[in-house]
């Protein structure tokens, strides 16, 4: 054990394909119980960063530290306590659905024949069929029982919904639903869906070409607004709030995406900038993810439409 | 470990029930041979049928079954890279170890079925005739067939544990022992070797070094690289 205190502890970790780095020394902490939902574009590095996190990928440089044990050393270990759905899951494509299931269930030693029950009823997945003749759905539903049923401490979902159509997605969703009712359990996941992390995370994370841009409670996130200022003739913005996640400034237009926005730091921005008008907007997590992955772009001189890292 | 032996024997289960028509198949053929055939009496006043029966097939059933093995060898890791289930079974708790333990298991009770099948065969034979069966005479012996053997099953295995596709790890393995030829007999014609040159003992104890030495960097290969 190395370290007690977070299910998941990055430090600077990275991960380079030849000339390109898809991973760029990422330092996140996942406390114990916690639900983080990380964000990001497609190609961000998020799934080679969960790859690194359960081993599938060996980590270039930094440490990732997993329930206490060191990735690279120990990844047995933290494979016997994590459940994993992937965006593509791979199961083996002859087996049918209950020899999986029986396959799966004898390699674990905390399989909970209860909630695998459970889960079976709520899926209502067919145990005859082959994996090679299922839907996606029920193939990803399949895959989160197989991850669920043997109680993990902590749960690593890598953009699980990708492609399944409404209903499938509230089914997964309300499956992973049943296990955060427990206290213990961390969950991992990664999505470009803001809804789907606002429905399930307690705390968010940014990923952009390979480097965390944030780490916010979404308690944080729904005190955010949106700030429309317009300056006075020739006036420049002399304060601004701290922790800003959005600041563009077209002519005398003045436009700020401040988290915790508070009637304080209003009567601050109007009393110490010289401002005409003043307007504040509610945002959503998904116009804060806009406005943060459009301000990064601006500030490298990218246009929106540039290309797409990794 | 139950589960993985499970997953092997299912994976595998063309290729054995391949294994088990090659090994009974010549036992079948011959013996219909010997007695439907005109030629058997002609040299059956001197040997028991059954003695050549058993002599015969288990020549060619050993051999034929080195095509099987191969094919577990070829399958072994390089089957579940293709369709990238080994990907799903790297995130499950069994370790590499155990995970590699399960397919030699597999492979190494098929290889010591087909081996104790047919030296019982060959030694019941030599039983049945009080000494060894003439007619067998000009076959290959037991430790040729071995060692060949065993070079493309090294061979096949080395290849299975750095491809994705089974049939390059199965060509790999089939070529392997003519490539091994190719270069003792060039190597005697360009450097003109030193007579006396005994080039079948040196091709054996090559095949013998380099199948050892290919199963071990198969295992090594498969245990440390990090990405299925």
């Amino acid at each position: 054990m190395i370290s007690g205190g977070s299910a998941i502890d990055l430090r600077r970790v990275s991960k380079r394909f030849g000339p390109t780095t898809a991973v760029n020394g990422v330092d996140l902490v996942v406390p114990y119980g916690s639900s983080f939902g990380l964000l990001g574009p497609n190609g961000a590095g998020k799934t080679t960063l969960i790859k690194m996190l359960i081993g599938l990928l060996p980590i270039d440089s930094g440490q990732a530290i997993v329930l206490g044990h060191d990735v690279t050393l120990d990844r047995p270990r933290i494979a016997r306590a994590t459940g994993y759905v992937p965006e593509l899951p791979n199961i083996y494509p002859w087996m049918t659905v209950s020899e999986v299931i029986w396959f799966v269930k004898n390699l674990y030693s905390t399989w909970d024949e209860d909630l695998y029950n459970k889960m079976l009823k709520m899926f209502e997945l067919p145990l005859n069929k082959r994996i090679k003749h299922l839907s996606r759905g029920t193939v990803a539903k399949l895959c989160l029982l197989l991850a669920l049923a043997p109680r993990p401490r902590l749960l690593i979902l890598d953009e699980p919904l990708t492609g399944l159509d409404p209903l499938v997605r509230e089914e997964f969703l309300d499956g992973v639903l049943v296990l955060t009712r427990r206290q213990d359990i961390t969950i991992f996941f990664s999505s470009h869906t803001v809804g789907d992390v606002e429905k399930l995370a307690d705390v968010v994370g940014i990923l952009y070409r390979g480097q965390l841009l944030f780490q916010r409670s979404m308690e944080t996130l729904r005190g955010a607004k949106r700030v429309r200022a317009v300056l006075r003739d020739g006036a420049t913005p002399q304060w601004r709030p701290e922790a800003i996640i959005s600041d563009r400034q077209h002519g005398r237009e003045w436009l700020l995406t401040v988290p915790n926005c508070s009637p304080d730091v209003l009567t601050r921005l109007n009393s110490e900038n010289s401002l005409t008008i003043l307007e504040v907007v509610n945002c959503t997590l998904e116009d804060l993810f806009k406005d943060y992955i459009k301000g990064v772009r601006e500030n490298e001189g990218t246009s929106l439409e540039g290309p797409s890292v990794v | 470990m139950r589960a993985l032996l499970w997953k092997d024997l299912r994976l595998f289960s063309y290729i054995l029930v391949l294994g088990a028509i090659l090994l009974v198949g010549p036992y079948v053929v011959v013996t219909f041979y010997v007695f439907s055939s005109d030629l058997f009496p002609l040299v059956s006043a001197e040997i028991n049928p059954w003695s050549a029966i058993l002599s015969i097939s288990s020549f060619f059933s050993l051999i034929l079954c080195h095509f099987p093995l191969l094919m577990l060898a070829a399958h072994s890791m390089a089957n579940e890279r293709a369709d990238r289930s080994l990907a799903f079974l790297f995130t499950l708790p069994p370790t590499r170890f155990r995970i590699l333990a399960s397919k030699v298991v597999v492979i190494g009770c098929f290889l010591a079925t087909i081996w104790c099948v047919n030296c019982l065969a060959i030694l019941i034979a030599t039983r049945i005739n009080h000494g060894p069966v003439f007619i067998t005479a000009g076959y290959p012996s037991l430790k040729v067939i071995a060692e060949i053997g065993f070079f493309c099953f090294g061979a096949s295995w080395l290849a299975s544990a750095y491809s994705a596709n089974p049939a390059h790890a199965l060509a790999f393995g089939l070529v392997a022992p003519l490539m091994l030829l190719a270069f003792f007999l060039m190597t005697m014609y360009w450097f003109r070797w030193p007579t006396p040159f005994s080039f079948g003992v040196w091709y054996e104890r090559s095949s013998i070094i380099l199948s050892q030495v290919c199963f071990v960097l198969g295992i090594i290969r498969f245990l440390n690289k990090v990405e299925p």
